[in-house]
């Protein structure tokens, strides 16, 4: 049967990872290659992606194997609260992990998992000021002080109220 | 091992496509309010150029989206081909409607000048955003609908500036605000020329803009 069929995908450090095709297919990219290819036994190189963090994208696809397909265009408009537990357990991960798993449904075109790990990184924007931010994120301040004291003077408008 | 922590320095925020900062700053606009994230301007260069593009855009798609924007009890829309326009320097939003015919009360009197547009129009206006359900569209500007209205209001004693074409006036609020009329002259059966005067214009500081949009989004 097809859906049982297997996908051999490797590693950007050469680790080989055996999923199911429908797996696999939550990614838009994986998906078209498969298309295009058709059927295979060679395995598909992901010099993008390291090994732990295809491993964490393989859990986050199997969980969500049977999900409806999402449309491109619909999401802004949700808030972040609508984050489930299981997602918010998966993206309970140290900022490295969570900024290489943006990069990775990016490059992957897993449009779930970005908004995701996207709306997961707006929670922690939330409610702290432009220092906290650049702490948190380490954020370089390339504002020269002179075009700093500009912006902010400029921005001054949000605060007329 | 060192490599990995070289590849991680690498992969901050700040170095991520425009696209994926861009999507991400679009959620917390979505999920805080402009006066917070327009204070992320000040984080770094890029943000400062991400920030009021995120604004602006989103700014038309709440207008869009479920809202009446009304001028002095005229319900007021723009066209497809010219949505509002944000200028960063002045800090100001700037909409060109459909023209409206203005509220029957604005007759147009033979002043000094051929024609005065807003005579009455000394004291105060008001730019109020409904939320639009299937009640609120039902033309009945009388009715007080507080609940799911809020309103900016406008006030000068500065009279109307003429520009360089007769048929248009700017009022000026104050440096930042201001209306644009256009006079319409129209022959009646009798042969008479009537003249209309038609809201065309509205110049808006951003913050006041915002402002109105933050208290509907949190008044649900």
């Amino acid at each position: 049967m097809a859906e049982l069929k297997k996908v051999k995908l490797t590693s950007s450090e050469g680790t080989e990872f055996i999923v199911d095709r429908k797996v696999a297919e939550k990614s838009v990219l994986l998906k078209n290659m498969l298309e295009d290819v058709g059927e295979s036994d060679m395995a598909i190189p992901l010099p993008n992606v390291t090994g732990p963090i295809l491993n964490k994208v393989i859990d986050y696809c199997t969980h969500h194997r049977d999900d409806p397909f999402v449309n491109q265009e619909d999401d802004s408009k949700k808030v972040s609260d609508d984050i489930d537990d299981w997602d918010a357990e998966f993206c309970k991960v140290d900022q490295g992990t969570l900024f290489e798993l943006i990069l990775s449904a990016n490059y992957l075109d897993i449009k779930p998992l970005l908004d995701l790990t996207c709306k997961t990184v707006a929670n922690m924007i939330k409610g702290k000021t432009p220092d906290e931010i650049r702490k948190t994120f380490n954020i370089i301040n390339d504002f020269t002080p002179e075009e700093e004291e500009h912006v902010r003077k400029e921005n001054e408008w949000c605060e007329e109220r | 091992g060192m490599d990995d922590t070289f590849v991680r320095i690498f992969k901050m925020i700040q170095s991520f496509p425009n696209e994926l900062q861009i999507k991400i700053l679009t959620y917390v606009v979505t999920e805080t309010n402009f006066e917070f994230f327009c204070a992320l301007r000040t984080v770094c260069k890029k943000w400062n150029i991400f920030v009021p593009l995120i604004m602006h855009e989103t700014v038309i798609s709440r207008l869009k989206s479920g809202l009446i924007f009304e001028f002095d009890w005229n319900e007021i829309e723009w066209s497809e081909n010219s949505p509002p326009i944000y200028d960063d320097r002045t800090k100001t939003f700037t909409f060109a409607f459909k023209p409206v015919d203005y509220d029957s009360s604005s007759v147009i009197h033979n002043y000094n000048r051929s024609y005065d547009y807003i005579d009455h129009y000394h004291a105060k206006s008001k730019l109020c955003v409904h939320k639009r359900t299937e009640k609120q569209t039902v033309v009945d500007y009388y009715k007080p609908r507080a609940e799911a209205k809020l309103g900016i209001e406008f006030s000068s004693t500065v009279s109307p500036t003429f520009t360089s074409d007769d048929n248009m006036c700017e009022y000026k609020f104050d440096s930042q605000n201001s209306v644009r009329f256009k006079r319409e002259i129209e022959v009646d059966e009798e042969g008479e020329s009537i003249s209309h005067v038609k809201l065309c214009g509205l110049t808006i500081t951003a913050w006041k803009l915002c402002y109105v949009l933050d208290c509907l989004q949190v008044n649900g």
